[in-house]
């Protein structure tokens, strides 16, 4: 099994940085989607919730187990690797991907609109089975990541057709940019620079998701329907 | 004229307005005639918005009639945060 990942050494402190703010955003979008939930007692938005909050414990973990690591690596390029790291490291790299693929698995089952407690079985057991049982790990888990994103992507195109809602539309242009961003870890096997291409994506469609989540609570947050 | 589907967060607002403009109390037929479903589609809304606790039904002189709750008067004020952040994610 050859290197996980590769990350030039001046990027670590940054990619802490940032997969903190990565966090931040989506544990947010977690708990005005839980506020929502509580007003509409809505199950989808429950699930929309529950799925943001998984990978932003993911982002979470990712951040805190490589902050541990700035200032305690020496060389330009650091080689990432599931072999010859420390056990902690392995353990929150597993947790990191666990997390990130059930939260992705969580949002797509939300986006089906059905109440099918063995749908969502099938799909987070599937998901997590196939990157369990994989010689390649990162890159199974990479594309799995690829999948689900690009069904997401393609079901808020949809719903844009429908609704016609500009947001609707930047949520999908977030995914599609979460789904370049997997695409390049894939290539930041062998390129260090691919990693960093990657999180400038993700810092592209986190951004998007901000502006689209502050909009929703600045215009509709303490708005009261003016009585009929 | 081509009319647009109303989604089912739009249905839910329209039978909660029509249930907080009579008062907060109707009766089904009232319901059926002011939301535009079939029987079969309100009795569904109907069982859905009680599960909810955004209304209740009570028996009034061997009548069935519908009341709005709390729950139900914040669904309707909180509309459009709701509609606006579920179709924003897709799950309108």
């Amino acid at each position: 099994m050859g290197d996980v990942y590769l990350i030039p050494a001046w990027f670590l402190g940054f990619d802490a940085a940032m997969n903190l703010l990565f966090s931040v955003v989506t544990f947010a979008i977690a708990l005005v989607a839980h506020h929502v939930y509580r007003i509409s007692a809505e199950r989808n938005i429950r699930h929309l919730s529950a799925g943001f909050l998984l990978i932003g414990l993911s982002y979470a973990l990712w951040a805190l187990n490589h902050l541990v690591l700035v200032g305690n690596i020496t060389g330009e390029v650091i080689a990432f690797s599931l072999e010859g790291l420390p056990t902690w490291w392995s353990v929150t790299f597993y947790l990191h991907m666990a997390l990130f693929v059930g939260g992705l698995a969580t949002i797509t089952y939300a986006t089906l609109k059905v109440r099918r407690g063995d749908i969502y079985y099938l799909l987070l057991g599937l998901s997590l089975l196939v990157i369990a049982s994989s010689f390649k790990i990162f890159a199974t888990f990479r594309i799995v990541s690829m999948f689900l994103l690009s069904f997401i992507a393609y079901h808020s195109y949809k719903e844009y057709l429908f609704f016609r809602n500009r947001k609707t539309l930047a949520v999908c242009g977030a995914f599609v940019l979460l789904f370049v961003s997997s695409i390049m870890l894939i290539f930041a096997a062998s390129y260090s620079d691919a990693y960093v291409i990657a999180q400038l994506f993700e810092l592209g469609a986190y951004s998007l998701l901000l502006i689209i989540l502050l909009r929703n609570i600045l215009k509709y947050g303490n708005k009261k329907k003016k009585p009929a | 004229m081509a009319t647009k589907k109303r989604n089912r967060l739009e249905v839910i607002r329209d039978i909660l307005t029509v249930i907080k403009q009579k008062s907060g109390t109707v009766k089904p037929t009232h319901i059926l005639y002011k939301s535009n479903l079939s029987y079969a589609m309100m009795e569904e809304y109907l069982g859905e918005l009680i599960e909810k606790e955004f209304i209740v039904e009570e028996m009034r002189a061997g009548h069935k009639k519908y009341s709005i709750t709390e729950k139900g008067i914040q669904y309707l004020n909180k509309y459009r945060l709701i509609t606006e952040f579920s179709e924003s994610f897709g799950l309108g």
